[in-house]
């Protein structure tokens, strides 16, 4: 787990404002091991699907500018790939799977095909050969019957079948690293749990490395390796999953972690981080987590705070972190 | 503490597309099928579910946005699911419902104060010369400025839509509120924001909640009493503490066990609950549960399960497990 698979140093997404450009997603760097899983944990709009998108070159729209040093995977630097190249990256390298697997799935196309097509496109093999291969890639990912099954639509699969089944077009190709954006949010509670136990198996049998994106703390403690928090476009926190869930350094970790409903608190009241994260277009100055900071001091207002190692594997981007054992 | 809402054995059925040539065999889903609970005023009583289990339905049957197949709804001892217009109307004057998406539940051409004055007016709860402070006042009840009221939804965002519509439903001045995933949309350090709003609200109004909620966490931190739902019948229900610590019935022990824990000490089951709930169009021969259930016996596939008292819990199994 020690060697760097994947390597992500200064990654940004850009959008052209009125007048100044604003970083959707800012400066982002950060290195994943083989087998290892990562969880990137953030509220709603704090560019966690952003920059996974970023890492595959797919931005959702065309206004979007993709900024950064480098992206190493596998030799390559994804960032100075030509759009054919990149194409042959997608998929063989890096797979990505989504919160609604309905709507990333082709209602008109066979499971098995929606399979055998990236296993024909990426390994060559013929017709029949990626049909035995769809078969047993659905197998893998547990799917009861695999050879009636592959030639089902996805009409014809529950929920977390087809969530299964996205993870098999996925796997499919062979990839080294996958990306799962909230692979379980719309998921049952007991299906979400089937999920994650087959993601972890996954990784044990593959050797596979993974992105897990969520905004569940729970589902993040359960499954990953280290743990990136992410705030408003920037990393505000990463580190092992021991560190960062036991030891939270960044009052935003902190926060996150109070306010969970698991959280072991003696009183009825929640905790909650007042206010609401900041609007793209009217970022605070200084430490884009300020305003909402009970640390903050006069230098959180004036200066954006860099990331920067605190003790060997753990990074952090404050001025006034907590201290060790404390708790906000 | 008096019974408020009493639910008993209720149904809700819904017409599907036929079956067989030109589907023309009528065939029902069985939505809600013998459900029964009760709520006492000043009571929190959250409902549980997988998605499909009727948790939604059940919840509008009660309030009589559903028509209701067979069993009783009685509220303050009347029973609405057979009651007159004027009852239906005093049911409406006292009761209202809280949404799960913010956004879609409050009309996007309305202004904030024009979606809260209409319930004033149409329930006619203040004099007319009274609505605009009424107004004002119910905006500052949920931690929002009064000033919010010119604006319209789609310049507020997630939490402050939700406050405004937890806003709508106290204009009503009810006595029982049924929240639908209402915080299932919202961030998690907005989430315990509408979480503190109702609790304190509930306290300071005496209100009865029912809360329908997917997220066992947040049952355990809300309410006191929990009932679980499984394929529209309530499989257990009692006091939230003793059901998370001992569940008598195997599928609340096993939606406990995949409760994503913040402690990864506390690790998710090596083998997770199998399968995923069956379709309502055809129920099953006994339990419902058994294709699903691990310690699932012969006399579970024939004969429905028995409903067991233990103190004050109920359970619905015929062979429950030793300790789950």
């Amino acid at each position: 787990m020690n060697t760097a698979l994947l390597r992500v140093e200064d990654l940004s997404v850009i959008a052209p404002g009125d007048g100044r450009d604003i970083a959707v997603v800012d400066r982002l760097s950060f290195s994943l091991g083989e087998g290892e899983i990562l969880g990137l944990v953030g509220e709603s709009g704090s560019g966690k699907t952003m920059a996974c998108r970023a890492l595959m070159r797919l931005l959702p729209s065309p206004r979007l500018r993709l900024e950064g040093t480098a992206v190493h995977l596998a030799g390559h630097n994804l960032l100075q790939l030509d759009d054919a190249a990149m194409r042959r990256m997608r998929g063989r390298e890096l797979g990505m799977i989504f919160q609604n697997p309905s709507s990333h799935l082709d209602p008109l196309m066979r499971i098995g095909e929606q399979i055998a097509e990236g296993i024909r496109l990426h390994q060559g093999a013929s017709r029949r050969e990626a049909r035995a291969e769809a078969i047993e890639v659905l197998r893998q990912v547990g799917i009861p019957d695999p050879q009636s099954r592959v030639d089902n639509y996805p009409h014809e699969f529950s929920g977390g079948m087809r969530q299964r089944a996205m993870i098999a077009v996925a796997l499919g190709c062979n990839p080294r690293v996958l990306i799962a954006d909230e692979p379980t949010t719309a998921l049952d509670v007991t299906v979400q749990a089937q999920i994650l136990r087959l993601l972890l198996d996954l990784r044990d049998r593959r050797g596979l490395s993974m992105i897990l994106i969520s905004h569940d703390l729970g589902v993040v403690a359960q499954t990953c390796d280290s743990i990136a928090v992410m705030y408003a476009g920037r990393l505000c926190e990463h580190g092992s999953k021991a560190q960062v869930l036991a030891r939270p350094q960044h009052p935003y970790s902190a926060g996150l972690l109070a306010c969970h409903p698991a959280a072991q608190s003696s009183q009825r009241l929640m905790n909650t981080i007042g206010g609401q994260p900041p609007l793209l277009g009217a970022m605070p100055e200084g430490c884009r987590f300020g305003p909402r900071c009970a640390q903050a001091s006069a230098v959180c207002r004036e200066h954006l705070p860099e990331l920067r190692e605190t003790e060997p594997g753990h990074r952090l981007a404050c001025h006034t972190p907590l201290l060790v054992g404390e708790c906000s | 503490m008096t019974t408020l809402l009493q639910v008993n054995d209720l149904r809700v059925q819904f017409s599907a597309a036929g079956e067989g040539l030109f589907s023309l065999r009528p065939r029902k889903v069985n939505a809600v099928n013998g459900a029964s609970l009760r709520l006492a005023a000043g009571e929190t009583l959250g409902l549980v579910g997988e998605s499909g289990c009727g948790k939604s339905t059940l919840a509008r049957a009660i309030l009589h946005l559903n028509p209701v197949a067979g069993g009783q709804i009685l509220f303050d001892g009347i029973d609405m699911a057979h009651g007159s217009q004027a009852d239906i109307a005093r049911l409406r004057h006292e009761t209202a419902m809280i949404f799960q998406d913010p956004y879609t539940a409050l009309n996007p051409r309305q202004r904030i104060g024009d979606i809260l004055a209409e319930v004033l007016r149409v329930q006619r709860k203040v004099p007319p010369e009274q609505v605009a402070a009424r107004v004002a006042e119910l905006l500052e009840l949920v931690g929002l400025r009064p000033e919010l009221a010119e604006r319209k939804p789609r310049s507020l965002s997630g939490g402050q839509c939700q406050r405004v519509g937890i806003a709508r439903a106290l204009a009503i001045e009810p006595r029982l509120i049924i929240a639908d995933e209402c915080v299932a949309a919202l961030d998690v350090s907005i989430q315990g924001q509408i979480i503190n709003l109702l609790l304190e609200l509930r306290e300071r109004m005496n209100l009865a909640l029912l809360f329908i909620t997917h997220d066992l966490t947040v049952v355990r931190r809300l309410c006191d009493r929990v009932a679980v739902m499984y394929l529209g019948r309530i499989v257990e229900e009692g006091p939230v503490q003793e059901v998370f610590d001992s569940p008598r019935h195997p599928y609340t022990a096993a939606l406990i066990q995949s409760i994503a824990d913040i402690d990864p000490a506390r690790r998710l089951p090596r083998q997770p609950l199998p399968g995923e709930p069956p379709s309502p169009l055809q129920l099953l021969a006994g339990c419902a549960f058994h294709p699903r259930c691990r310690h699932a016996v012969q006399a579970c596939r024939e004969s429905p399960p028995p409903t067991h008292s233990l103190g004050l819990r109920q359970y619905t199994c015929i062979h429950p497990p030793p300790q789950c």
